[in-house]
């Protein structure tokens, strides 16, 4: 009798699901969320899942696209890089997703690139990377070395003085690369080799005795800076033995490339404050629109009961996740319809308003123009704006400083011939 | 209402009023539209000697200054609230004290009903040189010491080598004296007339001075005789300041390396337990150190350095726990299978770091405490940082405590016969198990300890204890498994050897690897390290 009752109610179940599941799959579009959410990197990227949710609810509650409300699928690549392969699989030929916003690390955003372009699909990443690529189904939300790079090297020339260059990096392809374009920038402005420094330590590098005593004597005449894509764990240890071995911002200024407020909000500031970070977007914009994201994010962050509730921050990534998000909604709607081509048709050149500012996509390599933002850091892990580029930066696909005879790669991915 | 804010109040309006107080209108006069007239200001001010300004025009610089009601306040940290509207509470200008209504709350202004004095970028440089001028003639010899080196760099200009001069001749301190000469042989060399430039150059080459070699080395005349001679002399210095860095980075390096080890040294080279949550043990002494920070709220602005002290005993006690309820659970079980043991404990390692990223989250950070902040200079361009000499002590008091532990008290004697004899210790009426238990937890602490000093250097994340235990592994080894003295030399040496790899030729990375590559053939022609065993340990 309870068995019998039980199969019964378990094939009711069962057809019950069977119907809603049809019912969902004609009502909403599904979009992928490929952030690591353990391992290493999901101090970073969990922020960005977070962003991206609340980005997806703003879009449902205005209407969602074409009609349809927008269902997130989100997978845990957890800081593995090939399974960020498997999982991107798993979202576009399971799940169906009509676009994927995921990836921090430039080698898992590597990782999945042959699927995405293999399955014809769309990926919007989020972060500042080394920049030479251009595939025709992603589009770059972050900086390309131009928009972040060389501005704030420019700055240390102009506004600070600077004729030395400390050029000081995790080992690995990002401060690889960038130092590599940084190289060719300062040598194309008249900055003699040996007024540049290359260095490089391991990941999670803790001891910069030797390489602050050398950042010492490099700058012994208070002309010198250090220009650093010092990248997580070492930052700590690097800022503490600068001030302990009695360097200070205005002897030898630093300029970060990869600490924002999310990684300051945890962190000893102390030492840190009064040196420099360059990026497109500062929680401390001072526009209507930009107060209106900071508190929608707190909000939905103490709304939904996540870690650090309202004292969570906003930061570059975090906007570029979330406009990426506004964007294609609004392109999508623009072409009437998901499909990637025709999404993608409707992304080159299409501006878009962002918390940031007005912003807009490459009219060809799927890149974002961005303004440059140079800041202080402060005692609160805020950063106080000190120069700002005058209108938007054109972005760069690859490098003009590193192919010089003006021959760039073809694009790859894209529909299939 | 109480009465002292109201006497704040009256005194506060008294400035205004009477203007008795030339300075406040100085500051004023830098709220100007004029940049003529601010960077008139900022000279008097520069000359005027007048110490109380220097904190003002620091926060002068960082723009912290505000006219409020025609009367200019220092703002405090901004405060916001959850509409994120900021609000600058003010206090009053040389006292720093926070300004109170009559009702005893806080000023809270609006940010936008409240103009903020501060300077341009451009004038951002000059600020510094007047707050520099003014520390010319602060009482605090650092301080002083500090400006006259900075003045070396700044613009040339007659007033300040005047000043300069007065400080070499009268200035009681030597150190500040010979600084003083230095700036102004620096300034001079800058002036353009070619006979003070020829003084400077003697001047440099005599004082050696470090700082002169970009200077000297862009001169037109860099390669005539006199210009070389003071190169040469500058070269023989900087050698000597680069090998002794080497040797302090080295030692210190070693002293980490050492502390690290020591606690392995007893559970692996003692026992010969192959533990791979002893990293993890580590890490728990440095969250114990961040929890007491936490607890005795200890900020940078608002310093409780006990927490700090109270700290040390805890760290240990904690891992040393945590090692007892490791050892009771797992490794008692696994004494006789030493790869179960490092599969086992391997799993532990890694349950303990995911737990404590769900409890605390990454990257952590440790404020040092005031007194372990910042360095001694013990002559030009060598100094030595506080928290530095700080590890060395604590590595050198536990190397002293652990050998003293083994040979001077009945605990450590029956734990050398355990680990020398087991079932004839046992025989003897030794308890061996409490014995086990207790060298266990006296290594796990000992990492704790570790753990606790490693916040003074860099930030504290789950997983860090991953990043040192192969480092530990590798001392003891190359030290000769169960020998003090071995993990000792071999830590300070391959402390030492890393430090001059990374300082002379090859970068951090190559650094790394070559000190692998030489332990790898180290280990390939004396396989039991620098003090191996001998007798009948050796058979083992």
């Amino acid at each position: 009798m309870i068995r019998e009752n039980f199969l019964k109610t378990a094939t009711a179940v069962a057809a019950l699901c069977t119907v809603t599941g049809a019912v969902q799959a004609e009502e909403t579009i599904k979009v992928g969320v490929l952030h690591s959410l353990s391992g290493t990197m999901a101090i970073s990227e969990t922020s960005l899942k977070d962003v991206v949710l609340m980005a997806v609810d703003e879009v449902n509650a205005a209407g969602g696209v074409n009609g349809k409300q927008l269902e997130a699928v989100v997978v845990d690549p957890a800081s593995d890089w090939p399974l960020f392969n498997e999982k991107a699989k798993e979202l576009i030929t399971k799940e169906n997703v009509a676009v994927t916003f995921g990836c921090w690390t430039s080698v898992s955003r590597k990782s999945c690139l042959p699927v995405f372009e293999e399955y014809n699909a769309l990926l919007f990443y989020p972060v500042q990377y080394e920049g030479e690529e251009q595939s025709l189904n992603v589009f770059y939300t972050g900086a390309t070395p131009n928009q972040q790079l060389i501005p704030a090297a420019k700055y240390m020339m102009d506004e600070m003085g600077c004729t030395k260059f400390y050029l000081l990096g995790t080992d690995y392809v990002f401060p690889r690369t960038a130092n590599k374009v940084l190289k060719a920038y300062l040598k194309s402005v008249g900055v003699p080799d040996e007024n540049i420094i290359e260095e490089y330590t391991p990941f999670h590098h803790q001891d910069y005795q030797t390489i602050v005593a050398n950042i010492k004597k490099f700058g012994a005449a208070g002309d010198a800076c250090v220009l650093s894509t010092i990248n997580g764990d070492s930052n700590v240890p690097f800022y503490k033995e600068f001030a302990n071995q009695g360097l200070t911002s205005e002897l030898c200024p630093i300029m970060a490339f990869s600490v924002a407020e999310d990684e300051l909000r945890a962190m000893d500031v102390q030492p840190l404050v009064g040196h420099l970070a360059a990026w497109n977007y500062f929680q401390s914009i001072k526009t209507p629109e930009n107060k209106a994201f900071v508190k929608a994010f707190k909000t939905y962050c103490a709304d939904n009961n996540l870690p650090g509730g309202k004292d969570r921050v906003t930061d570059d990534p975090i906007e570029a996740a979330y406009f990426g998000v506004k964007a294609w909604a609004k392109a999508a709607n623009a072409a009437g319809s998901v499909d990637v081509d025709a999404v993608r048709e409707e992304l080159n050149g299409m501006e878009f308003d962002s918390p940031g500012g007005k912003k807009k996509f490459d009219a060809v390599n799927q890149h974002t123009y961005k303004p440059v933002l140079v800041g202080e850091i402060l005692k609160n892990g805020q950063f106080k704006i000190v120069w700002e580029s005058e209108g938007l930066v054109k972005p760069d696909s690859y490098s003009t400083l590193l192919h010089t005879d003006g021959n760039f790669p073809a694009p790859t991915g894209g529909p299939k011939k | 209402m109480n009465w002292v804010n109201y006497l704040k109040l009256l005194l506060l309006a008294g400035a205004v009023s009477v203007q008795a107080d030339p300075a406040m209108e100085q500051l004023k006069k830098l709220g100007s539209s004029d940049k003529d007239v601010r960077a008139a200001t900022l000279q008097e001010i520069a000359n005027s000697g007048d110490q109380r300004m220097i904190p003002v025009l620091s926060d002068y610089r960082l723009g912290s200054l505000f006219l409020y009601e025609d009367n200019v306040v220092l703002g405090l940290d901004i405060y916001t609230n959850d509409d994120l509207d900021e609000f600058v509470p003010i206090a009053e200008l040389f006292s720093r004290e926070p300004l109170l209504k009559p009702d005893g709350s806080a000023y809270l202004i609006p940010i936008e009903e409240i103009e903020c004095i501060e300077p341009s970028r451009k004038e951002r440089k000059s600020v510094l040189e007047a707050i520099t001028l003014l520390e010319l003639s602060a009482p605090d010899n650092e301080q002083r010491l500090e400006a006259v080196r900075k003045t070396g760099l700044g613009e040339f200009s007659p007033i300040l080598i005047s000043k300069l001069r007065n400080l070499s001749e009268s200035d009681p301190k030597r150190g500040i004296r010979r600084a003083a000469d230095e700036s102004s042989a620096l300034l001079q060399l800058r002036s353009g007339d070619p006979s003070e430039q020829a003084v400077a150059i003697e001047m440099l080459g005599k004082l050696r001075s470090v700082r002169s070699r970009s200077f000297l080395e862009n001169l037109d005349n860099a390669d005539a005789p006199a210009v070389q001679k003071a190169l040469k002399r500058i070269t023989a210095k900087e050698r000597q300041i680069s090998t002794f860095n080497i040797l302090n980075s080295g030692i210190s390096t070693g002293s980490v390396l050492v502390l690290m080890a020591l606690g392995l040294a007893v559970t692996f080279g003692m026992m010969g337990i192959i533990n791979m949550a002893h990293g993890e043990m580590m890490m728990i002494g440095a969250y114990t150190t961040y929890c007491m920070q936490q607890l005795f709220r200890h900020t940078p602005d608002d310093p409780h350095n006990m927490f700090f002290i109270i700290a040390l005993p805890m760290a240990f006690l904690v891992s040393a726990l945590f090692g007892g309820l490791i050892e009771w659970t797992v490794v008692r079980r696994l004494y006789k299978r030493p790869l179960e043991s490092l599969l086992a404990t391997y799993g532990v390692g890694l349950i303990l770091i995911q737990t404590t990223r769900l409890i605390f989250g990454d990257n952590r950070s440790c404020n040092t405490p005031t007194w372990l902040q910042g360095g001694v200079e013990i002559a030009e361009g060598m100094s030595l940082s506080f928290n530095r000499i700080f590890i060395f002590i604590l590595c050198a008091v536990c190397v002293g405590g652990v050998v003293a532990l083994m040979r001077y008290t009945t605990l450590g004697l029956k734990m050398r016969a355990v680990i020398q004899n087991r079932d004839m210790a046992a025989s003897m009426g030794i308890n061996t198990r409490m014995t086990d238990s207790f060298t266990f937890m006296l290594g796990s602490g000992l990492a704790g300890v570790a753990g606790y000093a490693l916040t003074t250097i860099g930030g504290i994340t789950p997983d860090m204890g991953q990043n040192y235990i192969v480092d530990s592994f590798l001392v003891v080894v190359t030290g000769g498994v169960g020998n003090l003295a071995g993990v000792v030399c071999s830590g300070m040496g391959l402390g030492l050897l890393n430090k001059f790899l990374e300082g002379t030729l090859f970068g951090a990375v190559w650094a790394k690897i070559i000190v692998l590559m030489v332990v790898i053939a180290f280990i390939q022609y004396k396989p039991s390290g620098l003090f191996a065993a001998k007798g009948r340990l050796a058979d083992d």
